[in-house]
């Protein structure tokens, strides 16, 4: 079994056999005899004669997959791995919250310091990639209980920016 | 004179179709490339390469010096600016001018008077071109700014007197968002142009970006083109562009396309070059301004006249005649861009630097792929984030989107996120579908969220199950998911498709 997450939604999904190219699939409690090739570098799908060409690349929690123009970020979990989420999920708490940049690029405008407060929604850091000026802004009300970034400082994509309680 | 080697002061998608041209025309090339570049498409595909610098723009391609020198080791007659990096900066042209060299753009007077938007409105009042109200001064102080923006009345835009290319623009609902927009647009005006003064302009509500290429030669013939549709943009940069608009009919077509002759005449230009208007609801139009150099839009004219604009551009660089007269300016169906762009549409469009894994580009009829790119590339941070554009000619405008369609379904790039699927967003919702549009239409499109294809996210589900199991029990061997390096014959393949030239 197969937990897969797209967009908001989670499916299960069964792999029950396999004959050479085709897999039996179990989705939503249908049954679905999946003919999967790869080709050099993509897939093809044929499902009850119908015929899909897909591109794919690993992801950190799954697969990138392309589709007639068409791009899906997908999720997978095996069940040792939902296992292990549900049992994580249940110590969760609304603690400080670090924000980092998800692009490289440079720090042009750091606007609050070190134990200001900020509402939700508010421009704490002003970043430019590519030319452009993205404001990074304060995901919840509260406190910058630790600012980690300075005006003119080149970031790298991951760096963190500041932590917010 | 006749030009017979050009270097080309530029990089990625547009350093190759200036390249091309001048291919067709028997003129050599002359690459300039930064650290980073030293394997991208633009350094391999010329007849000569020239390193320049490290990698950031202000270390390179915006090297005044090191470009000059590069033209004076090569031997080169001319310089094509391309659009962005120095093609607008009248020093430049100076320097190309005190070397000897041919600058393919206009004179410097008219890169001086044009490239400041305060002059340029001031010019174009006084020769009875049609300005959008607001100050034909620089506001330099806030407290002037504020009463300014009072007396024009809100909603203002603030714009970067030496602006261009949506950069150091903001629109401001309110006195309350005022000072945090004109800190913003004047430190990306700085970041952007090496000059922070920034001046009012009274915001048109839902207007139309309509912009009208022209041609004009130191003999002071010149010719105007059918409109360009640019509404789509994202935060001032457009997004899709088209040729004709839906919105204009052949009266005001022409109407248009005089004021924009007009407006050239009065900056004495001479080479081709884009004016551009805001269309209101009422059908009124407005000067923009003029962008002194090859639009990045170009294409859609070039699919809807079958001129060649920058064959036309080097001419007049030449100091030909213009040979087209205005009635050869036929135009042909309908043409749409799509700029593909390395950005998130799924992530508030954030940048997506990084390498191109794997990259397919469309063909087939009625198809052209100006690209920069090709497998195995990287694209990096310090540029312009667009890696190519994807235009589609049709028989009708209907043609022509179906047409587009097909094209992005086709068009695959792995390794770095791109706008492809935000395009297909564009082309299948309603209001572009009519034809009814305006400044306005990103942004509401981001709004509705729509919801993908039920049918083929269940393939993708069931794909992602199967591919875990696969690599669950290593059945399938060869697999190449973590391919780094890739075969050497799949980069050229790659490659070749990034040249791609157009299908028709």
């Amino acid at each position: 079994m197969y937990y897969v997450g797209l967009k908001e939604r989670e499916n299960k999904v069964e792999i029950n056999g396999r004959r050479g190219s085709i897999f039996d699939v179990k989705i939503d409690g249908k049954l679905r005899q999946v003919d999967f090739v790869k080709a050099e570098n993509s897939y093809s799908l044929i499902i009850d004669g119908k015929s899909y060409e897909i591109d794919c690349e690993k992801s950190k929690n799954g697969y990138d997959i392309w589709m007639g123009g068409n791009y899906f970020q997908v999720s997978v979990l095996s069940e040792a791995q939902k296992r292990i989420q549900l049992s994580k999920k249940g110590k969760k708490s609304g603690g400080p919250q670090i924000i980092e940049t998800e692009m490289p690029g440079k720090i042009v405008l750091v606007k609050k310091i070190k134990g200001e407060t900020v509402k939700k929604g508010e421009t704490v850091v002003v970043l430019e990639a590519m030319k452009m000026q993205n404001e990074i802004l304060s995901p919840k009300d509260g406190t910058i209980e630790e600012m980690y970034v300075k005006d003119t400082q080149t970031v790298e994509a991951s760096d963190k920016l500041f932590k917010i309680k | 004179m006749k030009i017979k080697k050009i270097l080309i002061a530029n990089r990625s998608e547009i350093a190759i179709r200036i390249a091309r041209a001048c291919r067709e025309m028997g003129i050599k090339t002359v690459a300039v490339y930064s650290e980073i570049d030293r394997n991208s498409l633009h350094t391999r595909y010329m007849d000569e390469a020239y390193y320049i610098g490290k990698s950031p723009a202000s270390e390179s391609y915006l090297k005044i010096d090191k470009i000059i020198d590069a033209a004076l080791k090569s031997g080169a007659d001319a310089i094509h600016p391309g659009y962005g990096f120095l093609a607008e900066n009248s020093e430049f042209v100076k320097e190309c001018e005190k070397n000897g060299i041919i600058f393919i753009g206009p004179s410097r007077d008219s890169i001086y008077l044009l490239g400041n938007k305060t002059r340029a409105r001031t010019k174009m009042k006084s020769s009875g071109v049609p300005i959008v109200p607001g100050t034909t001064e620089p506001v330099r102080n806030y407290n002037l700014l504020e009463r300014e923006a009072e007396k024009i009345g809100y909603p203002i835009m603030l714009k970067a007197a030496a602006g261009g290319g949506g950069k150091g623009i903001r629109l401001v609902k309110n006195g309350n968002e005022l000072k945090s927009a004109f800190e913003i647009a004047s430190s990306e005006a700085k970041a952007a142009f090496g000059d922070d003064t920034i001046y009012i302009e009274k915001a048109i509500i839902n207007p139309r970006h309509i912009e009208v290429q022209i041609a004009r030669d130191n003999h002071g013939n010149s010719l105007w083109f059918p409109e360009r549709e640019c509404s789509i943009q994202r935060r001032h940069q457009k997004v899709l562009e088209e040729s004709p608009s839906a919105a204009i009919d052949s009266r005001l077509r022409e109407k248009i396309g005089r004021t924009a002759v007009k407006a050239a005449d009065a900056a004495g230009y001479n080479s081709v070059g884009t004016v551009e208007f805001l269309l209101d609801e009422k059908y009124n139009f407005y000067f923009l301004e003029v962008n002194t150099r090859l639009q990045v839009e170009h294409p859609v004219t070039e699919m809807v006249t079958g001129i060649d604009l920058v064959k036309l551009q080097i001419e007049i660089a030449e100091d030909k005649p213009i040979e087209l007269t205005q009635d050869n300016i036929k135009l042909n169906g309908h043409a749409i861009e799509c700029r593909i762009y390395a950005e998130d549409p799924e992530k508030s469009f954030r940048p997506s630097p990084g390498k191109v894994i794997g990259l397919r580009v469309p063909g087939g009829i009625g198809i052209r792929n100006d690209n920069g790119i090709y497998e195995g590339a990287v694209i990096p941070l310090f540029y312009d984030p667009i890696i190519g554009k994807l235009i589609a000619w049709g028989d009708s405008r209907t043609q022509a989107i179906e047409r587009m369609r097909r094209a992005l379904s086709e068009y695959l790039v792995k390794g770095i996120k791109t706008t492809i699927s935000f395009h297909h967003k564009i082309l299948n919702d309603q209001s572009f579908i009519d034809g009814s549009i305006s400044t306005e239409f990103v942004e509401n499109l981001l709004k509705t969220e729509t919801e993908p294809d039920e049918q083929l996210s269940e393939i993708a589900v069931i794909a992602a199950a199967i591919l875990s199991e696969i690599n669950k029990s290593h059945i399938v061997t060869g697999d190449n998911n973590n391919r780094q390096t890739g075969s050497s014959n799949w980069k050229n393949f790659g490659m070749r498709m990034g040249l791609c030239q157009q299908c028709l």
